[in-house]
């Protein structure tokens, strides 16, 4: 065996595949959607692009995108004037709580007055709300005082905190009066730093009460505010709130807890003896439901189009499942609706009052919807008809104004469905109350269109018809009343076509007479009377709208999530974009184009080697679970174009253009261990090459490590592959 | 104004013989009075009131603290001097004030100079109310002041101890003790009888019926109340705390004129469901839900019902990702990361409702016992996944949203990370939780997760 065998031999890693040139994919450009659109005229200020394969007229484009910008700044409204009148009315009542005076009380000292204020789970949202409230508490000149858990974690502290945001908030004239007794105390506590002026230590709460008795003003309280109650000690809070309830006869302290768990929970941590000395108003400040609603009814039901069933979908199961959050709600409705705009030439066609060109028709066949309507077509014989779908584009043109009106027709009845059921049926059933529907998963299920879907399947009108079941008399009276005043002409219809059956008058006259037989009566007849009702409303609900999906062409009027746009763009998936970004980063990275002369090595050097951590990655999927971190290296190393490599590296390094290493020469180590090696004639390209892959290697291994490919193992040269899949 | 003097006070009822015994003890003449006077018995038994009202009867100065409102001793200190220097109407030099809160001696200091320059000689009772009840160290106080007298070398100054227990520490001295038991009940209801009109009052509009009608009606009315919770509590303050709160809703239908006032038994009836219900012994709480209103739905009784119905499980607020995080973290921190192949594995050989085979392998320790151990967030994010997948047919899908909720945890304390170093979101991160079994059990509960299975 020689000694190139035997190192042959001896080698763990083999390198089979040399890697081929690689190809890189100059045709990207940006503005080809799949060959769909093609750029409109530089001209004009739209920046969409022309659809149909470019065949679109131009004013049709322009008039998609005016009905787009009409759609955002609607939306921009609607939202503006939501965020405006957000939480006026609650801050206004807590304000009100808070100055309110308290009655007195046998003790003398009276209970305090605590405001509780329960967020949702999401810490940001809450912060925003007691921002808000304490500025607004501040422009009706209350003292405020914050405290958190990490500041005052002991009672000296706290009381320190307390009483030095209440003096440090004297109105100025005061400060004018007592200018140089201030100075004097500052000067004195400078010194001693535990001590002030008259000789009182910094947290004796005689000087609050002090304070007060020159300051105070009926309307003006102290509000100590606790910003993140649910942290705090609670024997520390129990002293806490002990001592200021002392100082209550004198001092108007009110409390405010800033708490993200629920009533129960915070009381459980309070004491009973300091639960005694308090008077809790609780607050919810989570108007997330509220606001839903009020998005849902002036936005989505006001709108030209509707959303479909998939994004109404998307958005319930996000609530469901993590923070519901408007923000979050306003971007995916935007992006929808860009998206809609963007790619939907037919959008224009719904108002009715354009003629649809020639070269639309065609477009329409690759609907699905309308595929599906041949395939039932077809499937009920009717072969002629679908014939002619498919070959006249006269007829299929006319069929589409028809389906068009259909669709329009479905959608006001759908409209009224919905205002019917938030409206009215919703004041009467228990069940959308307490299971706290909103008006979003009220859109959803009605929206929700399987091939047969029934409406009175779903356990939401189920329960809806179980409560109508058991409502008393006055409360169906109310809801006849009320179904009598509604204007929409569905539900309208409802009511004039049974108004006969309706008519409750003779059961109240029965109800009036006291005698045993006609109570009987009474009952028997209202019993009957409400079956018939609920039998009325039951064929309403049947009968009212067909499901969407069922009609053709639909998908062109409805917002949806195509090709799931939103997911991929507001909801990216952390560790799936990494891999995939790290297989395909050409489309990521910039590619140099046409580039020229300076450029031009460094180009040859950009074909040859991918990003580093791209290369590695690619060793990473083919490896097994565990490895050593010597076979990486080499592999990696290997992998490599060695010769083309090292020749363009130092060419490039050698280049006078760039300067790379010269601008070493003013760092010291940097100059010995980088300048000085690469310029050294000694040293072979073997062992220029091999130090810098280790280098490079190093650096992109930890890298990994980092991002939580691999995790380091005990024996300190192995890694273990983290591969957890669809993380 | 730092201390409260005694004002015209009425006489204590049901304290005959403790009064008999200050009479005795506490007098006019220093030369027959002890240095050190000891009033001890639970809260609320009228120590201070039968303190205060002899004192007014007794032609002496006295000087109160409350200790109970004090931070420190030198607090205690500062309050005191200031006291002396009101009560006895002299008044000094400031000079001396910086050091009478700077410790015991200086305080003794001030105060010897306090005596001499004004030749001040008059008995001086100093009322040390609460003194077990300061905030920081009583026992310190105990004993600075046992030895007031002989520091001070001054006989004038005599100390009165109020407390709720017996002081070890004043063991050593001379001193006479008045104890002040527990009121029983016939002796509480008599107590509160004459409150009228300060305890609770009818409004004052309210003037159909006569004055003596009223307190005959309050009269029933403590005796009612007595009556029904004496056995919960013995604590005079507690039982009006009670009085007052029960008060309002008590007296509607006299308010409203459903019933007379005279048909005391009819209104009992009338309230029978609020007084055997837990409404006095809840916090007093009021719910703001200004939500329903705007919401258009029809407000009634079950949306506050249903508010509180959800209240009691713990982090229903959370959103369910959220939950099940929390769920699986502690899953996470109390199981062995080797045995998620066993809980977690979808091969049917190993089968993780069996528990018995799993526990044979492993330590049969209460894992609600052990410390939480870290876990990183890769394990943590697929025993979520997993988990999730369980119990529920859609997929788990982790994007952004997720780790936003898993900062939130972390903000809310759920969970703690472990490393400070490290950044939340890398491979690295080790995280704990921080929620006990309890907790974690319920929310588990109301997923419908069985946590034990998942528990070696």
């Amino acid at each position: 065996m020689d000694e190139h065998e035997y190192i042959n031999s001896q080698k763990t890693v083999y390198v089979l595949k040399p890697r081929t040139k690689r190809k890189l994919n100059h045709d990207q450009r940006p503005h080809t959607v799949n060959q769909e659109g093609q750029p409109l005229p530089k001209k004009s200020k739209n920046p969409m692009v022309g659809l149909l394969g470019g065949k679109e007229p131009i004013s049709f484009a322009n008039l998609r995108y005016e009905n787009y910008r009409k759609s955002i700044k609607k939306q921009e409204e609607v939202f503006e004037s939501l965020y405006q009148n957000l939480d006026v009315d609650l801050l206004k009542k807590i304000v009100e709580v808070a100055r309110s005076d308290d009655e007195n009380d046998y003790f003398g000292s009276r209970t305090i007055k605590t405001i509780a204020l329960f967020n949702k789970s999401s810490v940001g949202n809450g912060d925003s709300f007691i921002h808000k409230l304490l500025a607004e508490l501040e422009s009706k000149r209350h003292t405020i005082v914050t405290l958190n858990s990490k500041e005052a974690n002991t009672m000296r502290n706290a009381l320190k905190t307390i009483i030095h945001g209440v003096t440090k908030n004297q109105s100025a004239s005061d400060r004018q009066g007592h200018q140089n007794h201030n100075n004097a105390a500052e000067d004195e506590e400078d010194e001693d730093g535990q001590l002030l002026f008259d000789k009182r230590s910094p947290y004796d709460f005689d000087i609050i009460r002090e304070w007060c008795l020159k300051n105070y003003h009926r309307k003006n309280k102290i509000m100590v505010v606790f910003e993140d109650i649910d942290s705090f000690n609670p024997h520390l809070l129990g002293k806490l709130i002990k001592m200021m309830h002392s100082q209550n006869e004198k001092v108007p302290f009110r409390l405010i807890f800033n708490s993200t768990v629920n009533f129960t929970t915070l009381v459980r941590n309070i004491d009973v003896q300091v639960q005694n000395m308090l008077t809790f108003s609780s607050f919810e400040v989570d108007q997330v439901n509220y606001l839903i609603n009020l998005i849902v009814k002036n936005l989505i039901m006001n709108n030209d189009f509707l959303i479909g069933e998939d994004l109404s979908q998307l958005i319930t199961q996000k609530f469901h499942n993590s923070v519901k959050n408007i923000d979050m709600f306003d971007k995916i409705l935007k992006l929808s609706t860009m998206a809609f705009y963007f790619n939907n030439p037919f959008s224009i066609f719904y108002y009715g009052d354009k003629e649809i060109p020639k070269e639309y028709i065609p477009h329409l066949r690759q609907l699905k919807s309308f595929q599906r309507h041949i395939e039932g077509l077809v499937g009920r014989s009717h072969y002629e008809r679908a014939q002619i779908l498919l070959t006249n584009d006269e007829k299929l043109r006319y069929f589409f104004i028809q389906e068009l009106s259909s669709f329009k027709n479905n959608e006001l009845n759908f409209k009224s469905l919905f205002r019917f059921v938030t409206e009215v049926l919703s004041g009467f059933t228990n069940s959308i109350n307490s299971k706290a529907y909103n008006y979003l998963d009220i859109y959803h299920i009605l929206i929700l269109s399987d091939k047969d879907h029934d409406l009175l399947k779903t356990k939401f009108f189920v329960d809806i018809l179980n409560d109508l079941k058991g409502l008393g008399f006055y409360d169906l009276k109310q809801l006849i009343t009320l179904l009598s005043q509604f204007q929409d002409p569905s539900v309208r219809k409802l009511y004039t076509d049974n108004e006969a059956s309706l008519d409750f008058s003779y059961l109240e006259e029965l109800n009036d007479i006291q005698s045993r037989e006609s109570q009987l009566q009474f009952k028997l007849e209202f019993s009957r009377f409400k079956d018939t009702f609920i039998k009325l409303i039951d064929q309403f609900l049947k009968t009212s709208m067909k499901p969407f999906a069922n009609i053709p062409f639909n998908e062109l009027f409805l917002i949806s999530n195509s090709q799931d746009i939103i997911q991929k763009n507001l909801f990216p998936e952390y560790r799936e974009n990494i891999i995939n970004s790290l297989i395909n980063h050409e489309s990521l990275l910039s590619v140099f184009e046409n580039a020229t002369s300076p450029l031009q090595k460094f180009n040859e050097l950009n074909e040859l080697i991918n990003p580093l951590i791209v290369e590695l990655f690619q060793i990473y999927r083919d490896t097994n679970l565990i490895l050593n971190i010597y076979d990486f290296y080499q592999v990696f190393k290997y992998s490599m174009n060695y010769d083309k490599i090292i020749d363009t590296f130092v060419e490039v390094l050698d280049d006078d253009t760039f300067n790379v290493l010269e601008n070493y020469l003013n760092d010291e180590d940097r100059f010995k261990f980088i300048y000085q090696f690469f310029n050294d004639p000694d040293v072979s390209k073997e062992e220029k090459y091999d130090k810098l892959m280790l280098v490079f290697f190093l650096q992109k291994c930890n890298e990994m490590i980092y991002m939580g490919f691999f995790k380091e193992r005990k024996p300190k040269d192995y890694l273990e592959k983290a591969v957890w899949r669809g993380l | 104004m730092l201390t409260t003097k005694p004002h015209k006070l009425r006489r204590p009822i049901a304290r005959e013989d403790q009064l008999d015994l200050l009479q005795t003890y506490i007098t006019s003449n220093p030369t027959t009075t002890l240095d050190h006077i000891i009033l001890r018995g639970a809260s609320s038994t009228g120590k201070t009131t039968t303190l205060q009202y002899h004192l007014s009867k007794l032609d002496v100065i006295s000087t109160f603290v409350s200790c109970d409102q004090c931070l420190s001793v030198k607090v205690l200190f500062n309050r005191l001097f200031d006291g002396i220097k009101l009560d006895s109407g002299l008044e000094l030099d400031s000079s001396y004030d910086v050091y009478a809160s700077s410790s015991f001696q200086g305080f003794v200091k001030s105060l010897r100079d306090f005596v001499t320059e004004w030749e001040y000689e008059d008995l001086h009772y100093l009322v040390l109310d609460r003194v077990d009840q300061i905030i920081e160290d009583h026992e310190a106080v105990y004993e600075m002041f046992a030895k007031f007298q002989e520091v001070l070398n001054c006989g004038n100054f005599k100390i009165i101890w109020v407390m709720n227990e017996e002081a070890l520490s004043l063991t050593g001295i001379k001193k006479a003790e008045v104890f002040f038991e527990k009121y029983n009940r016939d002796d509480m209801v008599s107590v509160i009888k004459g409150m009228y009109g300060k305890v609770c009052n009818f409004p004052k509009n309210f003037t159909v019926v006569t004055q003596k009608q009223k307190i005959a009606f309050w009269h029933n009315y403590t005796e009612l109340i007595t009556d029904l919770y004496f056995p919960y509590s013995t604590n005079i303050e507690t039982i009006i705390r009670l009085l007052i709160r029960l008060w309002p809703k008590f007296i509607e239908p006299v308010i409203t004129g459903g019933l007379a006032i005279n048909e005391f038994l009819q209104i009992y009836r009338h309230n029978m469901a609020l007084l055997s219900s837990d409404y006095a012994l809840q916090p007093e709480h009021q719910i703001y839900n200004p939500l329903s209103k705007q919401m258009e739905l029809r407000i009634n009784n079950d949306i506050i019902k249903e508010v509180s119905d959800e209240q009691d499980i713990p982090l229903s607020k959370l959103s369910k990702y959220s939950r099940y995080l929390v769920i699986s973290s502690y899953i996470c921190s109390h199981t062995p990361a080797k045995a998620d192949y066993l809980l977690f594995s979808k091969l049917q050989t190993y089968n993780r409702r069996n528990p018995s085979k799993m526990k044979a392998s492993y330590d049969t320790h209460d894992h609600s016992l052990h410390e939480p151990s870290a876990y990183t967030l890769e394990r943590w994010l697929a025993v979520t996944q997993v988990l999730y997948s369980l119990h529920y047919q859609d997929k788990f899908v982790s994007d952004i949203d997720v780790y936003r909720q898993i900062e939130d945890l972390e903000t809310l304390k759920f969970v703690i990370k472990s490393d400070k170093g490290s950044q939340a979101l890398s491979g690295f991160a080790k995280w704990r939780v921080n929620l006990s079994m309890n907790v974690v059990q319920a929310v588990s509960e109301s997923l419908g997760v069985k946590l034990e299975d998942y528990l070696v």
